[in-house]
């Protein structure tokens, strides 16, 4: 289970407690989808606050940015691409769930399938063995 | 860097940290060139100048097909401008190339 990382209360920045709640909301989606470890909070020069969700390990790249600039929420990734523009921090969380998919997992039937060609493919590999003996056994008896 | 951290007793400093010296790096060079960080994304082509305010507080980088154009924008040369963001973004193959940092 991946542990979702809470802006701490000393760190809210200029975040009104609303826009918190949603960003927390953010920070679980990105966490479960795109594997964040961490956030910081920052601003620009101008003040307009800004969330940095960060990436595991040493590096601890920035996967994600969230800015509001007057009324009007932005979300880059970490290389500045600006991945969604919107009025309000519900929709942004809305874009990264179309944006960035949940892990699929394979299908029960695909699974069943597969495993079914495994299982022939074993069994056929075994009886060739066996036919390849009785070959063997005939030439020689 | 392990060699480094026995010879000088300190542990080197993590990407994170560098990171962020870059960005004040960057931050200096866009105040010296009596820019905003509007007027940088402006000339960058950027839509916002929030990706400005990542790169400086040291949160992005500097994508490296940005670098010459970053360079121009804040009135550097773009080698020696490439080369000193190497030395924080990649202090390991900076070495190689160039040998210890000044």
């Amino acid at each position: 289970m991946n542990v979702v990382p809470l802006i701490s209360r000393t760190d809210w920045g200029t975040w009104r407690p609303d826009e918190l709640v949603e960003l927390q909301r953010l920070l679980r989606l990105l966490t479960c989808r795109a594997g964040a470890r961490s956030s910081e909070n920052g601003s620009t020069e101008r003040g307009d606050p800004q969330l940095y969700v960060l990436g595991a390990g040493p590096e601890q790249r920035c996967l994600a940015c969230v800015s509001r600039l007057g009324s009007v929420y932005v979300l880059e990734d970490g290389a500045g691409t600006v991945l969604a523009e919107t009025r309000s921090l519900r929709e942004l969380a809305k874009s990264v769930e179309e944006t960035i998919p949940r892990a699929r997992r394979v299908p029960l039937t695909a699974r069943a399938f597969l495993a079914a060609c495994a299982g022939r493919a074993f069994l056929d590999e075994k009886m060739a063995a066996v036919e390849e003996s009785f070959e063997l056994l005939a030439r020689f008896a | 860097m392990a060699a480094a951290s026995m010879h000088f007793g300190k542990a080197s400093p993590s990407a994170k940290e560098l990171r962020k010296a870059a960005g004040a790096w960057l931050k200096e060079r866009r105040q010296a060139a009596g820019l905003s960080q509007m007027d940088l994304s402006q000339k960058l082509g950027l839509k916002y100048y929030t990706f400005i305010s990542q790169v400086e507080n040291g949160f992005g980088r500097v994508p490296s097909e940005s670098m010459e154009a970053w360079a121009r924008a804040l009135g550097l040369a773009p080698p020696d401008f490439a080369r000193h963001l190497l030395s924080y973004y990649d202090p390991d193959l900076h070495r190689l190339l160039f040998g210890e940092p000044q």
